[in-house]
């Protein structure tokens, strides 16, 4: 167990103290202390999944350890909703071996649909997945009070679930999963479909479980909500990878990213660029246009033709904030996830960085 | 703006509500001027007046259920207003719902093609229902086809992946060369690569004149728009372009690095409802400066590693101004003099 | 195996299903619409024929024929518009008449029966009331009778079909709710996403299944009651035999039934697949069960698909006990094949449910 573990361990306890006014989670945390701790909650070796004839997952090697927080990225089809339904349990590898050593009344799962009862209230899907799991009565009342206060569901407990909106279902999802206080919790494509408004309220509510001790995997086809995330893992042709800028690091070595001044013809140069063959490097980012560059030779050279296939760019087009155009007002940016995912994604990264 | 040259984004537009919206029927593809909806329990669209110019990628935001699909929907007359004058490509959709149907194309949140036919057969069926046939079709086929890369896809569409299944919808809705194209979270569940290719697409498409009005909930690609309209409760709160938006919602993000960070993002998230980005919590800048967040601290014993600030995201400024946060015309003070209560930036 | 566990997902399902309206009306509704449609509208005993007797002076027996006909129940005689036998042979067609009668004529003439053969319980009855009144008009008149046997018919004297729709019902109304109803229930979940959420709860595959089950076998056990209270109150069919033996054979059937409802939903995607395919095997036990016709009139060709539904077991159960007060003594070989049915079916199910999960 590593120091920043043991860190994690005595705050989760700490945390939970004051917080856990049922006394099951006090026991196990005092559990946790003497025992010797499983170093992870769920481990892949070697598992792959097949579909008929199509691997869904190869060979995945994978350890949550305890308290850890997990993105899992992937293109569409990669296979993020498989592996995430082997962690939790229901999706047994066609080959390989799932050590688990968290006992299921602990996961907590929910899936990118709506996945509870839509002719129950709020209240009876809680007292149902609460009760199966073995909390019931005055602690399922306290633990329901506490939870509904938390995702701010407490006006609606006596809804029909089918009757809330799908930021309110979204977070009644959570709710299920986290009313009994899971060691570990699994979320598919949580914010699928979800408003902005929503989708903050969600991860506000998954970090607050963590900040609690909570052992969470998440897969999203969002790379800014897997910065969220305290680590990466990138899963392609049915493998995993870690995803990090400092494990990228060798495979996308000499990329650059560049952001033209906010006011150039955004739109015309990103089609320009794109008919030039740049196809997915030049793409909008928070900061402005951004294009990804291998070199700096390469990235002179760009400027050079972004300057010729924007003639129209001059000062004064802009009311926000006159930019001049020129090869220097290239501003370097650093990679961020998206980027790193586009040139894994792509190839690019492994032709050049592999090649040079 | 009759200056700007053809194709060129209207980056020098003004807030639309004080330009008359009739006034340049070329240049103008959809117009919604008062517009009001009433439901039987809901005042869902109240007085709405927005405008869209031929060429552009319009983002349409909002919260679910702030009345932008059932905006679209009275724009597309699929249903009718209360009150309220609607041009599309300068016709009256209540009027003549067939001339604006064929003009334009919509894709809906959910998958608009048939699951049980292949592709071929789906754009064949929708081709046939804006009247093109013969060899004509064979071609519009082929070019959408070509273009959404879906030659090798045979087979019924249920059976493709969900990147496919929106190419394919994509491919549907523009079969017959629509001059007003409406697309309803279009890229939702995308990954990375396959939105990058997508709004180059756009891109392309707006190029060679289409209009394109796009609803998303995620902001960053609300970045690509030339324009944006903010709806909450029933009302365009905001017209646009997006740094008029950053501009007016300006300040700082605080991205705060504490030991324990669980003990530091569990106060910061009580008293500024913080969010949390690995072992960071980011607050809100114009809820909290960074002397109040080191002061929060030091009373729960919390150490700060450091404290960054970062320019906003387009998704903190749609927090702010959903939430009613003080908008600055100017630029922004480095400290809002009053800040909101606690609690209140996440509620 | 939890039982509170299990009472938790059992408590459930009866929350939904009393919140389903529609269905649980269906569930209670059918029985009874059933036992409308076999205990009155399909019952297969005619009466009030109508009848046209050729009338005019060729025919002198005439008004006899249509006074004795007029005083059976199962006959409405007109004797308007008919002098030939052309003319009730019209009416016939045009549907006007279902039986026509020209009797015999003044210059010797046989009279002629006419029936329309196109309606088959009609005219066979026709001909059997007929044949009945000819043989108690010879008795009147003192001539020999025209049967020479006396006829004496068992558990049925009036050849109701009440008695033996009604307990043919029984059978019938559970096959229906437990299959349709088990199958649905646990596609459902399947299809709403919600089988996710319980499979990452602690319930294993045998509590779910019970659980998803047992709902449906007091619902089914319910309808039971109703078809049997309404069969012998409503309808006046005698009840003779061991009601608790009648529940506990039942209790069998039922466990069958469900096995088969669970087998339906473990190859069914969505509801509608899963009611299509319960619909599919409903047909065939309704009709070639020997609930409508009977085993043997049914040829070998299709016979053999009788031997492998359930109903066709507990059929010979049902109407035994209900009509004839068999015991276990007469009963044993059926109970015995159902209670190897309903292991075989549940043991497969299971096993298929299990495989279905992960």
């Amino acid at each position: 167990m590593s120091p920043s573990d043991e860190a994690n361990t005595a705050a989760a306890g700490s945390r939970r103290g004051p917080a856990d006014k049922c006394g099951a989670r006090a026991a196990g945390a005092a559990g946790l202390a003497t025992e010797p701790v499983a170093p992870s909650l769920v481990e892949l070796n070697g598992v792959g999944v097949r579909f008929g004839r199509k691997d869904a997952l190869r060979d995945v090697d994978l350890k949550v350890e305890d308290g850890a927080f997990v993105a899992v990225i992937g293109a569409d089809g990669a296979g993020k909703s498989t592996l995430v339904r082997v962690l939790a349990g229901l999706r047994r590898p066609t080959s390989g071996g799932v050590t688990r050593s968290v006992p299921k009344e602990e996961v907590g799962f929910s899936g990118s649909e709506f996945d509870l009862y839509g002719d129950l209230t709020v209240m009876e899907n809680l007292r149902f997945f609460a009760s199966v799991r073995g909390l019931r009565d005055a602690r399922f009342r306290r633990a329901a009070e506490r939870i509904l206060e938390m995702v701010g569901l407490t006006e609606a407990a006596d809804r029909p679930a089918a009757h809330l909106s799908g930021g309110m279902k979204k977070k009644l999802g959570l709710a299920a999963a986290l009313i009994y206080e899971p060691r570990l919790l699994i979320l598919d494509e949580p914010t699928i479909g979800v408003d902005p408004t929503s989708r903050r309220e969600l991860w506000g509510i998954v970090a607050e479980a963590c900040a609690a001790g909570t052992t969470a995997v998440f897969a999203t086809t969002y790379l800014d909500e897997a910065e969220r995330a305290r680590r990466v893992v990138l899963l392609s042709a049915g493998q995993v990878t870690e995803f990090s800028p400092e494990m990228t690091a060798d495979m996308t070595e000499g990329w650059r990213a560049w952001v033209l001044p906010q006011g150039a013809q955004k739109k015309e140069l990103r089609v320009a660029l794109a008919r030039a063959g740049l196809g997915p490097r030049v793409y909008l980012r928070q900061e402005g246009l951004a294009l990804l560059t291998h070199d700096l030779v390469e990235a002179e050279e760009l400027a050079g033709r972004v300057l010729s296939l924007a003639p129209g760019t001059q000062k004064g087009r802009c009311d926000i904030r006159p930019a001049g155009f020129e090869p220097a007002s290239l501003e370097p940016v650093s990679l961020n996830l998206d980027d790193l995912f586009v040139l894994v994604q792509t190839g690019l990264a492994a032709q050049r960085g592999g090649g040079s | 703006m009759s200056s700007a040259p053809s194709g060129a984004a209207p980056l020098a537009r003004q807030h639309s509500g004080a330009a008359p919206a009739h006034s340049h029927p070329c240049s103008v593809a959809l117009s919604a001027v008062g517009l009001d909806k009433h439901f039987a329990r809901k005042h869902a669209v109240k007085n709405a007046t927005f405008s869209v110019s031929r060429g552009c990628v319009f983002g349409f935001l909002g919260p679910n259920g702030a009345g932008k699909t059932t905006a679209l929907r009275l724009v597309l007359g699929l249903l009718k207003a209360d009150a309220g004058d609607v041009r599309v490509l300068g016709l009256d959709p209540a009027k003549q719902p067939r001339e604006v149907r064929l003009r334009t194309g919509y894709v809906s949140q959910l998958h608009s093609v048939y699951g049980d036919l292949a592709i071929d057969e789906n754009l064949r069926f929708f081709g046939r229902l804006y009247g093109i046939g013969g060899r004509e079709l064979d071609d519009c086929i082929a070019e959408q086809k070509a273009r959404f890369r879906l030659e090798e896809h045979r087979g019924p569409v249920a059976g493709l992946g969900t990147g496919v299944q929106r190419r394919a919808a994509l491919a549907c809705a523009l079969i017959h060369r629509p001059e007003l194209l409406i697309l309803d979270e279009p890229t939702s569940g995308m990954d990375s690569l396959g939105r990058r290719n997508f709004w180059t697409f756009l891109g392309e498409l707006t190029a060679g004149g289409t209009t394109i009005v796009i609803t998303t909930h995620h902001l960053e690609e609300a970045e690509g728009c030339d324009d944006l309209a903010l709806m909450l409760d029933g009302e365009v709160r905001f017209q646009g372009s997006p740094m008029e938006l950053k501009v007016r919602y300006a300040g700082p993000v605080l991205a705060v690095s504490c030991d324990p960070w669980e003990a530091g993002f569990t106060a910061l998230r009580e008293a500024y409802g913080a969010s949390l980005f690995g072992t960071a919590s980011h607050v809100d800048g114009l809820g909290a400066t960074a002397a109040d967040v080191k002061a929060l601290l030091a009373r729960r014993d919390v150490r700060i590693v450091r404290v960054d600030e970062r320019p906003p995201t387009m998704e903190d400024v749609f927090l702010r101004a959903t939430m009613g946060l003080p908008s600055q015309p100017v630029d922004p003070p480095l400290s809002v003099t009053e800040p909101p209560r606690a609690g209140t930036l996440l509620s | 195996m939890r039982w509170r566990r299990l009472l938790s997902l059992i408590r459930k399902e009866f929350i939904q299903i009393k919140r389903d309206r529609r269905t649980l009306g269906m569930m209670i509704v059918i029985p009874f619409v059933w036992l409308l449609v076999f205990g009155y509208a399909a019952s297969f005993d005619v009466s009030h024929i109508s009848t046209g007797v050729a009338a005019g002076p060729q025919y002198p027996l005439a008004p006899m024929v249509s006074t004795l006909l007029a005083s059976s129940k199962y006959f409405d005689v007109s004797e308007q518009g008919f002098a030939t036998v052309d003319d009730l042979k019209e009416a016939i067609r045009t549907g006007k008449v279902s039986v026509g009668i020209v009797p015999p004529q003044v210059d010797g003439t046989p009279g002629t029966l006419v029936v329309d053969g196109s309606n088959l319980f009609t005219s066979q009855t026709a001909l059997r009331q007929l044949q009945m009144l000819a043989q108690g008009l010879a008795v009147q008149q003192g001539t020999s009778p025209a049967i020479p046997f006396k006829t004496e018919i068992l558990y049925n004297p009036d050849l109701r079909s009440a008695n033996s729709m009604i307990p043919g019902l029984v059978g019938v109304v559970m096959v229906f709710i437990a299959t349709i109803m088990t199958a649905m229930g646990v596609v459902r979940e399947r299809e709403r996403g919600t089988l996710e959420q319980l499979m990452v709860t602690p319930l294993s595959s045998t509590e779910l299944m019970i659980g998803k089950i047992a709902p449906y076998v007091v619902i089914s056990l319910v309808d039971l009651l109703i078809v049997v209270v309404a069969g012998v109150f409503i309808f006046d069919v005698p009840f003779a035999g061991n009601p608790f033996l009648l529940a506990g054979l039942s209790f069998i059937f039922l466990i069958a039934c469900l096995g088969i409802g669970l087998l339906v939903s473990t190859v069914s995607q969505t509801q509608q697949q899963a009611m299509q395919l319960a619909v599919f095997t409903l047909l065939p036990q309704i009709l070639i069960s020997g609930f409508i016709f009977p085993l043997t009139a049914i040829p070998w060709g299709v016979r053999w698909i009788a031997y492998l539904v359930p109903l066709t077991y507990f059929l010979p159960i049902c109407r035994g006990i209900f009509v004839k007060d068999l015991g276990m003594v007469n009963l044993w070989p059926y109970a015995l094949i159902l209670l190897a049915y309903a292991a075989a079916v549940i043991m497969l199910a299971a096993w298929r449910f299990r495989r279905r999960l992960v």
